[in-house]
């Protein structure tokens, strides 16, 4: 098995699902993941692979979100699509459409530092790696990721606002 | 100590600290009841994200914009389209079809009564009893529209593959299993190739002449499914006449009654009856903007 195998086997799944959830589209996450591995193909030689995939593959996608008409797109039609669902599907799959539309609906209504530092987590980046793929400085990360993981739960959630976060060190 | 700020708390619980400061951490929290609920509250938090984000894993494709060309592209990369989207846990086959699948939901059809698009040609062979499409809903409207033998092939993949609501129909038949049905079957004579050179260009002529538009009344799109019945019979006679021992009369036309059955109409005595079990059918969808 040769580098870009291992690579791709070991790191394809990881990226799919985070990008996934971040885009809401397989097809464009697995287009997004190819141009990723495309690029790492390129590079003579990767630091630390893990943190280099996520960051090229966070600032694709933040290049394709800042085309709006793109992002209201694909929001319509998963507005549309919740709505067949929604129709057509048997009491389980509506169950699933609605958690899966109010899941996407909470993620979009992160700040986008927000929303990918939490995506980066689920995926095992650390603190570090997640700073370094964000711009952050490492020590607020943590605070980061309290702030997005609150936020989205109380979105999903219904209730509104939320508590300050944190009461000092 | 002082009361831990919630960024800690959650780079504890991720263990992200360093030994010594989650040691601090940890002691502080067992003695320390505000800190401790704030903790168990973070780890419900914690919890919650991560099944709030799972469920964003079962979920399809096909609405990325012009994808065509960007997929392309991005196939050209060769070995790294292998895995294709195996990763992600996803649960494809609980997933409706979608792709582009979905600007052609029946529901979308109808809905757009007005506004109506398409492109498309099929002929398909038929050996079976008559037919019934699928749903009364849609049956009181005949659709037909343009025969272009170019693009008849061409368009049957791409066509096929989606969930067209009830294709248009234009039926040309002999009766009795009197061998071909000069129009459109695939007989490889040259007599058979002109036959169905000339349906096709009467066919062409009628729909370009008339097209069916979707949503319109039901009577006047009656009137034009018995228009475009006498003009599929002057097809078919062309085409009978391009050979040299034309056989006996063949009936042709096309109406998809009522109740969803698509009858044909004889061309000498002028009555419907049901599709004949060795019928070639040529399914047409076409593209076009409704008046209104």
């Amino acid at each position: 098995m040769d580098e870009t195998e291992r690579l791709f086997r070991e790191y394809h799944a990881p990226l799919m699902r985070y990008l996934t959830r971040r885009l809401g589209d397989r097809d464009w996450a697995d287009e997004v993941a190819q141009e990723t591995f495309l690029r790492a193909l390129r590079q003579p030689r990767l630091e630390n692979e893990r943190a280099w995939l996520f960051t090229v593959a966070t600032n694709l996608v933040r290049d394709a979100a800042r085309q709006e008409s793109r992002r209201r797109r694909q929001l319509q039609l998963l507005h549309r699509d919740v709505a067949d669902e929604t129709a057509d599907a048997a009491d389980t799959a509506v169950i699933r459409a609605e958690e899966r539309a109010a899941a996407r609906r909470a993620l979009e209504g992160l700040g986008e530092r927000d929303r990918e530092a939490l995506l980066l987590r689920e995926e095992g980046l650390d603190y570090g790696e997640i700073a370094a793929a964000l711009g952050l400085a490492a020590g607020s990360v943590g605070t980061t990721l309290a702030r997005a993981r609150r936020r989205l739960v109380e979105l999903v959630e219904g209730r509104p606002g939320g508590r300050a976060a944190g009461t000092g060190a | 100590m002082k009361h831990l700020d919630e960024g800690t708390i959650h780079a504890w619980l991720d263990g992200q600290l360093s030994d010594d400061l989650a040691a601090l951490v940890e002691r502080h929290v067992a003695d320390c009841a505000e800190c401790g609920a704030l903790v168990a509250e973070a780890r419900g938090l914690v919890a919650g994200a991560s099944r709030i984000l799972s469920a964003l894993d079962d979920v399809g494709g096909g609405i990325v914009p012009g994808s065509g060309s960007a997929n392309g592209g991005s196939a050209s990369g060769g070995g790294t389209t292998g895995g294709g989207s195996a990763g992600g846990g996803a649960t494809a086959g609980a997933v409706p079809p979608r792709g582009r699948m979905r600007w052609v939901r029946p529901a979308g059809w109808l809905a757009a009564a007005g506004v109506l698009l398409a492109v498309g040609v099929q002929v398909v062979g038929r050996d079976s009893p008559p037919v019934r499409t699928e749903q009364a809903t849609n049956l009181a409207a005949p659709r037909v529209v343009s025969v272009t033998p170019g693009s008849t092939m061409k368009a049957e993949g791409r066509a096929s593959r989606k969930p067209v609501p009830k294709a248009a129909t234009v039926v040309a038949s002999e009766p009795a299993g009197g061998g071909t049905a000069a129009a459109v079957t695939a007989q490889p004579t040259d007599r058979g190739a002109a036959g169905r050179a000339a349906a096709y260009s009467a066919l062409e002529q009628t729909s370009a002449a008339q097209p069916v538009c979707y949503g319109a009344p039901v009577a006047m799109q009656r009137a034009e499914a018995r228009d475009m019945a006498a003009t599929a019979a002057t097809a078919a006679t062309a085409a009978t006449a391009a050979r040299a021992e034309a056989p006996a009369p063949f009936a042709l036309g096309l109406m998809l009654d009522t109740g969803g059955l698509v009858r044909v109409q004889d061309s000498v005595v002028g009555t419907w009856s049901p599709l004949p079990a060795d019928s070639v059918l040529i399914r047409v969808r076409a593209v076009q903007r409704c008046r209104g």
